[in-house]
């Protein structure tokens, strides 16, 4: 029996520790709000000792027999999983009330979906891997359908949960054709043996299936299409909590089987990959610019976002997953910021959602208006945000790793100008229609706020200066 | 010499800049006083922390900090400081000191009064950078730097359309002279590789004589378009739309002897390629050109304007015949002349209601005794009297000359007598004589915070060429002697240079009188001066047609092809035609694509399905 060593665990056991507390704080006390602050204080300090822990280690460690591998990647995923959650927490406190219900079990459900997401980013196992991408699923499932009196999250967390469960059939199937080949479900072990394996049909059937349940996941063209719906139907932050987290965790885990573990046959799959991440920006930003309700244009926006990520995967190198964590990081960001703007820009009878009631907010509500515009800029890629830098560098590590994938290159800088169209368009309602009707916006909701300024600050603050988190980010391969 | 000095020198306007910037709408009309404070530690340390240290020997070439790598190219804030910089830091920061000192009375009721001090601070930084840069890139954000602020002064009554004008004629003329400016410099790069003036003056022997005349001739071209000479003088004169005290500043005493200043830094360049008549014979002609221009001109500022391009003239001439010392020399005595007139003018302007048309002013001596007499002291010193400052400086150019081609002297000494003639008619026709102007006008001496300036300038602008007594064995030429006269090595002294001062002012003292015989001596009828001018006098106010002719033989021709091609078919038609084309097919695809989302969640697994099957099919059945 090797040692357990805790330490090494801290970020996790904190989380974990903190969903149960937030379980039964619920219960003893009136005010839902503490229970949200419970769950904030325990993510900032799961992100803490997992910046404590970056800070200090060199080389990766296993941990758990061989089920985890506690390294700079997993703890940096971490710190965009905290991230996300305390802004989703943050921005959700509003709704939440709202709601009158169930508020300490969202809590809780957010904050497990979190350890799912972390379990994939450090996982060494397969298992391990399925074990936290349905621990996150399961939750969202709920988290998506919370609201059982509405139709459309009725029927979001519906449709997530019978498409979801289909990709995790897929995805334990591909699992077991891999188990199969290899004889063991060890990420490390599976590297050394692919000069046996590499070319047997059933472990590349196995391969293609991982990236088909990854793909649904982090909703990639054509595993797409729950995403939009999902989307509009959700509770806004909930969909702003699954544009985020868990994008990040499916990636984590799809990157350190596929850059990392299988960098071995990456002749295989990289055209497969290049193709996807082709289709996935390209069809997520040519129909995000038809939309006319803002959540499915940050839905099918998203969808575009995961193809610039995948991306750099076809670096397969340790540029190409430095770039993609700095990404994911900044999208996660930003994107929380997008969507709790829409949440700041409710109205006293329902949420904005429709592009055009956005028309002449710009200068009525001069501060919703500029973040708005912020946030479009970066998700956009406009300097000086931090989506500008972000895209550069996946752009950079992918060119220079692979010059042959010139054209992916310039597809996706040509997607990017497709995009700016429809982010810019909400920029013009925003400053330069006249409303139709006088909306009669409350006034500003302070948690809300909060997250969306601190989204601001991260967006500026990194793209003025990059250079704090590119070293955070800074990874060897087998990490 | 260390580089805290040169770094203090360039903080405190800095902070000027923010200060007034930023907070300046509020802090009312104290942003005068902390412009001019700014200004004015910069002049203590200048003299004492630079100046002197120069004069007793110091020198400085220091990189900062790198500033912009890419490949072989590298790029550091660096400062050099020698005798030339010293001398172009002493004179931007003392005239700026006497210009912000006025401009606080000028300026007085202003609304845009912080806007121009912040503006006039953020100059004073840019020029400095210009002048204490060890590169020639630094040089070009300097360079570009006053060029903005120039351009923001002349504009900086922006409500009226004249002077808007005005100030995007000044960009665009002076964008043609920094393009020649920037081709230099991309020559500069490829044949040396670097921007540094040491490296570059070190290996300027080893390169080939036409890359030498290429890279001369390409930063000629930006002097001409900085320090208004032919072809590009015609925004200076306009520039006076801008306030007085700018027009002083740097339309007359700093920004446009730029151009003067990078020739004499980039001196032996310019000897290594035998260009310097090319330089000389430009200065020279623009010099009797712009000298003819005044003569007939009947506004009180564009005399001043025309008489700056002709004596910026002088000074190319000088440098250009290998006077560097010379044209430095005649630089430093114009800034205090020169902008000693333009204050004097503005007091005027302060006292008529701001009249510019000397046909309307007459008799002002009795009404504003400080300004006449200072004036006159600038317009002696112009017109080459001695032993005032402007005598020293322009025979020293002209004695110069004499050593190259008698031809550059004599018309250089013709232009002399145009000088004195103009000079001394604006006299006449301002400060003597019967009053002409309307009655509702008062005429009234300035407060002392525009006249003690006045009276502070007139000190150097009559005494400071007399550190220029002895010629190139005097004080000054020594001072530059590491940009040494050329012209003492070759010199067969043909003459004396007393033999030649001679001539130089008998002319001067025939312009003064053939003024006062035609404008002085007798009562000015107003209806004689407003009547319609005839013959070469037409030729001559109407500056030899030659906006007229850029305007048909460029500007309409560019804005033809703009509007009919470049606009309505090339902009319109193809490019808008292109991008509303895909626009529209994109949002056309986008709309078909819609159609799968059909929202069943069967066909979602479907489209899953399908994925799946297509990618298998391509793993097993294609490969």
């Amino acid at each position: 029996m090797p040692e357990i060593r805790w330490e090494l665990l801290t970020p996790i056991l904190i989380m974990t520790g903190t969903a149960l507390l937030a379980l039964v704080v619920d219960l003893v006390v009136r005010s839902k709000k503490t229970v949200a602050g419970v769950a904030c204080l325990g993510t900032l300090a799961m992100s803490a000792s997992s910046y404590l822990l970056l800070s200090g280690l060199v080389e990766p460690q296993n941990v758990f027999g061989e089920m985890m591998l506690v390294s700079r990647y997993s703890l940096f995923f971490n710190m965009i999983f905290g991230a996300s959650t305390l802004l989703v927490i943050l921005i959700s406190i509003r709704t939440m009330e709202r709601a009158h219900q169930h508020q300490g079990e969202y809590y809780m459900l957010i904050l497990l979906a979190t350890v799912g997401m972390m379990l994939m980013a450090s996982a060494n196992e397969l298992i391990m891997v399925f074990l936290g991408l349905e621990l996150m699923s399961l939750c969202l499932y709920v988290l998506a359908g919370f609201f059982p009196r509405d139709l459309a999250s009725n029927e979001a967390g519906m449709k997530y949960l019978l498409l979801g469960a289909f990709a995790s059939g897929l995805f334990l199937y591909g699992i077991a054709l891999i188990y199969g080949n290899v004889g063991s479900t060890n990420i490390t072990e599976i590297a050394p043996q692919l000069p046996r394996i590499g070319e047997s049909p059933f472990f590349l059937v196995g391969v293609v299936l991982l990236i088909v349940g990854f793909g649904f996941k982090v909703a990639l063209v054509p595993f797409h299409q729950w995403a939009p719906d999902v989307y509009e139907g959700a509770p806004t932050p909930v969909a702003a909590f699954i544009s985020a987290g868990p994008k990040a965790a499916g990636f984590a885990a799809f990157f350190r089987i596929f850059a990392d573990a299988l960098n071995g046959i990456s002749g295989e799959w990289l055209m497969l990959v290049a193709i996807l991440a082709a289709l996935t920006m390209t069809v997520g930003n040519v129909i995000a610019l038809v939309q006319s309700n803002i959540k499915r244009m940050l839905a099918y926006s998203s969808i575009a976002h995961a193809g610039y990520v995948l991306v750099a995967l076809t670096a397969a190198n340790g540029d190409g997953v430095s770039s993609a964590m700095f990404y994911l990081f900044v999208y996660c960001i930003m994107n929380i910021g997008a969507f709790g703007t829409v949440i700041l820009a409710e109205t006293k009878d329902s949420e904005t959602v429709q592009i055009r009631s956005y028309a002449g907010i710009g200068f009525r509500r001069p501060l919703l208006g500029l973040l708005m515009t912020l946030f479009m800029l970066s998700l956009a890629g406009f300097p000086p945000t931090a989506g500008f830098i972000a895209k550069l560098n996946v752009f950079k590590s992918a060119l220079q790793a692979h010059p042959q994938l010139a054209w992916l290159i310039v597809l996706a800088v040509l997607n990017a100008v497709v995009s700016a169209y429809y982010y810019l368009r909400l920029v013009v309602f925003m400053y330069m229609r006249e409303p139709s009707e006088p909306l009669r916006f409350l006034p500003y909701n302070s948690w809300s706020l909060v997250a969306v300024l601190l989204s601001m600050i991260g967006v500026l603050l990194i793209g003025i200066l990059p250079s704090f988190l590119m070293e955070q980010t800074s990874v060897q391969l087998f990490m | 010499m260390t580089v805290t000095p040169v770094l203090l020198l360039l903080l405190f306007p800095f902070i000027g800049v923010i200060i007034n910037g930023f907070f300046g709408s509020r802090l009312g009309k104290i942003t005068g006083v902390i412009g001019t404070l700014a200004i004015a530690a910069s002049w203590l340390i200048a003299i004492f922390a630079i100046f002197l240290p120069v004069v007793g020997g110091a020198q400085l070439d220091q990189d900062l900090y790198e500033w912009i790598r890419s490949g072989t190219l590298s790029v550091s804030i660096g400062f050099h400081i020698d005798a030339l910089a010293a001398v172009m830091i002493l004179v931007v920061t003392t005239v700026s000191l006497f210009i912000h000192i006025y401009s606080i009375g000028y300026m007085r009721d202003d609304p845009g009064f912080f806007r121009f001090f912040t503006y006039l601070n953020l100059f004073v930084f840019a020029m400095l950078i210009l002048v204490t840069a060890n590169n020639y890139l630094m040089m070009f954000v300097g360079w570009e730097g006053v060029g903005l602020c120039s351009y923001l002064l002349i504009g900086f009554w922006y409500e009226r359309k004249s002077a808007i004008d005005a100030g995007k004629k000044a960009f665009i003329v002076n964008r043609i002279g920094d393009f020649g400016f920037l081709l230099g410099l991309f020559t500069i790069f490829a044949a040396f590789g670097t921007f540094r003036f040491e490296e570059i003056f070190a290996d300027a022997a080893m390169q080939s004589s036409g890359v030498l005349v290429a890279i001369t001739l390409l930063l000629f071209v930006g002097a001409i378009g900085k320090s208004a000479q032919i072809p590009l003088y015609v925004w200076l004169p306009d520039a006076m739309e801008g306030p007085t005290p700018v027009s002083s500043l740097i339309h007359a005493a700093t920004m446009v002897t730029a151009g003067v200043y990078m020739i004499a830094r980039s001196a032996p360049l310019f000897d290594l390629a035998h260009v310097g008549l090319v330089v000389a014979w430009v200065g020279i002609l623009t010099a009797f050109f712009a000298a003819t221009m005044a003569l007939v001109n009947n506004d009180l500022k564009r005399v001043l304007a025309y008489s700056t391009v002709s004596q910026l003239g002088y000074m190319f001439a000088g440098v250009g015949v290998g006077a560097y010392a010379a044209g430095i020399f005649h630089l430093m005595t114009h800034a205090f002349f020169k902008g000693l007139m333009f204050l004097t003018a503005g007091s005027v302007m302060h006292g008529m209601d701001d009249e510019l048309d000397m046909r309307k002013m007459g008799g002002l001596r009795s009404k504003m005794p400080i300004t006449f007499w200072t004036f006159l002291v600038g317009a002696i010193a112009i017109a080459g009297i001695p032993p005032f400052s402007g005598f020293w400086s322009k025979d020293e150019i002209l004695y110069s000359a004499f050593q190259q081609q008698h031809l550059i002297w004599a018309i250089g000494l013709v232009t002399a007598g145009l000088t004195a003639f103009y000079m001394f008619r604006l006299i006449f026709m301002t400060f003597f004589g019967e009053p002409r102007y309307e009655e509702s006008v008062h005429p009234h001496e300035s407060p002392p915070v525009m006249t003690i300036p006045l009276i502070l300038l007139a000190i150097p602008a009559a005494l400071i060429g007399l550190v220029g007594i002895g010629g190139h064995n005097g004080w000054f030429a020594r001072l530059l002697a590491s940009h040494g006269d050329r012209g003492v090595e070759v010199a067969t002294e043909s003459v004396s240079a007393l033999a030649l001062m001679i001539p130089s002012v008998l002319v001067a003292l025939f312009g003064i009188v053939l003024a006062y015989a035609i404008y002085g001596a007798h009562k000015l009828p107003i209806l004689k001066l407003m009547a319609p001018p005839t013959g070469l006098k037409k030729l001559l106010v109407n500056r030899y047609y030659v906006d007229e002719i850029y305007d048909a033989s460029i500007i309409q021709p560019i804005q033809f092809i703009s509007k009919y091609v470049l606009w309505k078919v090339v902009d319109v038609g193809i490019i808008d035609g292109m991008v509303n084309l895909i626009g529209w097919l994109v949002r056309g695809i986008g709309s078909l694509l819609r159609l799968f989302q059909t929202g069943r969640v069967q066909a979602y697994a479907l489209s899953v399905i399908i994925g799946i099957t297509v990618i298998l099919g391509y793993y097993l059945l294609l490969r």
